[in-house]
């Protein structure tokens, strides 16, 4: 009986996260947006229609958009409202807002030391930018995030190098597992005055994501 | 009319004898196995543990078990004000705590003895305030009870024993550890479970151990301790 039961459970899970995908799909598809998803990864993401979004198979064959990475993702997509955009223009202080959602799995000291601060830095190191001389400014207080098994951060920094040059601007949200050996992590932003001027639009762009993993593979 | 061998007087005895003998194997064998099916009945071990955290643990029922009042006397559970101007402060803090040793003797002078040759076992459920919730890892769960990273640092002898088990029980997620170390205060052998919640603001650890010597000696019975380790929260 209790397996039944969990059985049903699950379905009825399974269900409900099925039903999410496909509204999801479907309120997209009637409103304003691209819609960025992935099935494996159970992921969910809209980007506005004028925004240029790169598949993952375009991202894989740049080289530019390949070496931002030291560990391959497991997913990886990028979008950007510059009409030339590149991929390469990922982590860069544009005029036009971008976004970018990687999927990676944790190396095992990454998983024996991520912390909720550790999650920031799992696309652009922070403390060690910090370390090098990097202005490194927080545009908010952290806040803590869960969702079932899933648990992170959502941030927001504004950065400029320690050589000077222009300053970026962003927000990232990062969710990771129970067993913390893989991350979801979405990070938008642009220049200082972009961030400020587009602000709706990148607050739109991170209130959409949608990790509908449920985090938990028991040992 | 010839006798046969096997029927002489001599044989009569060996075979009363092989009789008896085998009378006292099925008894002996009826005993064992009545005793094993009372030890199937009666219980040996100790249920540890509160359903108020979720937290439970099996010890053997020759152990003592020291109530909150012995532990807050001995430093080990904090008064609910202080818990109260802690929570306050956003600092951790335990919010139960419970211990079980071999013996009184694990208590000298008022304080216990971790480094002693009795072995002990002791839950801990912590709160942790903001920075701590920020901050902690899987490997920082290894300082729960004992300043292990510190201990490192300041030169101390310390080995793992084995490598770090990974525990992901639904929305909790946590490691079994085992440390050897040489400590001012003595020889000390740990084994420890922790586990943590998925929004990160609480764990639950044991901790069984005493001395090195002790440690090895007693290597068994602190293993099916920390098997017994049961928290039945979900974690979320």
């Amino acid at each position: 009986m209790p397996r039944a039961r969990a059985t049903a459970s699950r379905r009825a899970r399974l269900l409900a996260v099925g039903a999410i995908f496909g509204l999801g799909t479907a309120v997209a598809a009637c409103s304003d947006g691209h819609v960025v998803a992935s099935d494996s990864q159970q992921l969910y993401l809209k980007v506005p229609s004028s925004w240029t979004v790169f598949s993952q198979k375009a991202l894989a064959q740049d080289g530019a958009f390949g070496s931002l990475f030291t560990s391959r993702p497991i997913f990886a997509t990028f979008a950007s409202a510059d009409p030339h955009a590149r991929p390469g223009d990922a982590f860069t202080p544009s005029l036009y807002p971008w976004a970018i959602v990687v999927v990676r799995p944790l190396s095992g000291t990454e998983q024996s030391e991520m912390s909720l601060n550790g999650l920031r830095d799992v696309l652009m190191n922070i403390d060690s930018l910090q370390t090098q001389g990097s202005n490194v400014q927080p545009l908010a207080s952290p806040a803590l995030l869960k969702n079932g098994s899933l648990h992170g951060t959502l941030v927001a920094y504004e950065l400029q190098g320690s050589q000077g040059g222009p300053a970026m601007a962003y927000e990232q949200e990062t969710w990771v597992n129970s067993a913390t050996d893989k991350v979801w992590v979405l990070m938008s932003g642009c220049s200082p005055s972009c961030f400020q001027a587009e602000g709706p639009v990148i607050n739109r762009v991170m209130q959409s994501f949608l990790v509908l993993d449920r985090g938990v593979h028991d040992n | 009319m010839t006798t046969s061998p096997d029927r002489g007087p001599g044989s009569t005895r060996e075979a009363r004898w092989r009789g008896r003998a085998r009378a006292t194997v099925a008894a002996a064998a009826l005993s064992a196995i009545l005793a094993w099916l009372l030890a199937g009945c009666s219980t040996s071990v100790d249920y540890v543990g509160t359903a108020s955290q979720g937290v439970f643990f099996k010890v053997p029922n020759t152990w003592d078990v020291f109530d909150g009042a012995t532990l807050k006397r001995l430093g080990l559970a904090v008064a609910a004000t202080a818990n109260a101007q802690a929570t306050a402060s956003g600092t951790s803090y335990p919010v139960y705590v419970i211990m079980a040793a071999a013996g009184r003797g694990v208590i000298v002078k008022g304080s216990p003895n971790f480094f002693g040759p009795q072995p002990w076992a002791l839950a801990n459920v912590v709160s942790f305030g903001a920075s701590d919730q920020a901050g902690i890892s899987l490997v920082g769960l290894n300082d729960l009870l004992f300043p292990i990273d510190q201990w490192q640092q300041d030169g101390l002898s310390v080995q793992q024993i084995g490598n770090t088990i990974l525990i992901v029980r639904g929305a909790l997620r946590g490691s079994r550890v085992t440390f050897e170390a040489q400590t001012p205060s003595g020889t000390l052998g740990f084994e420890q479970v922790a586990l943590i919640n998925s929004p990160t603001n609480k764990a639950w650890d044991l901790a069984v151990g005493c001395s090195l010597a002790c440690f090895q000696a007693h290597r068994r019975v602190l293993d099916s301790i920390v098997k017994s380790f049961t928290v039945t929260v979900r974690g979320t």
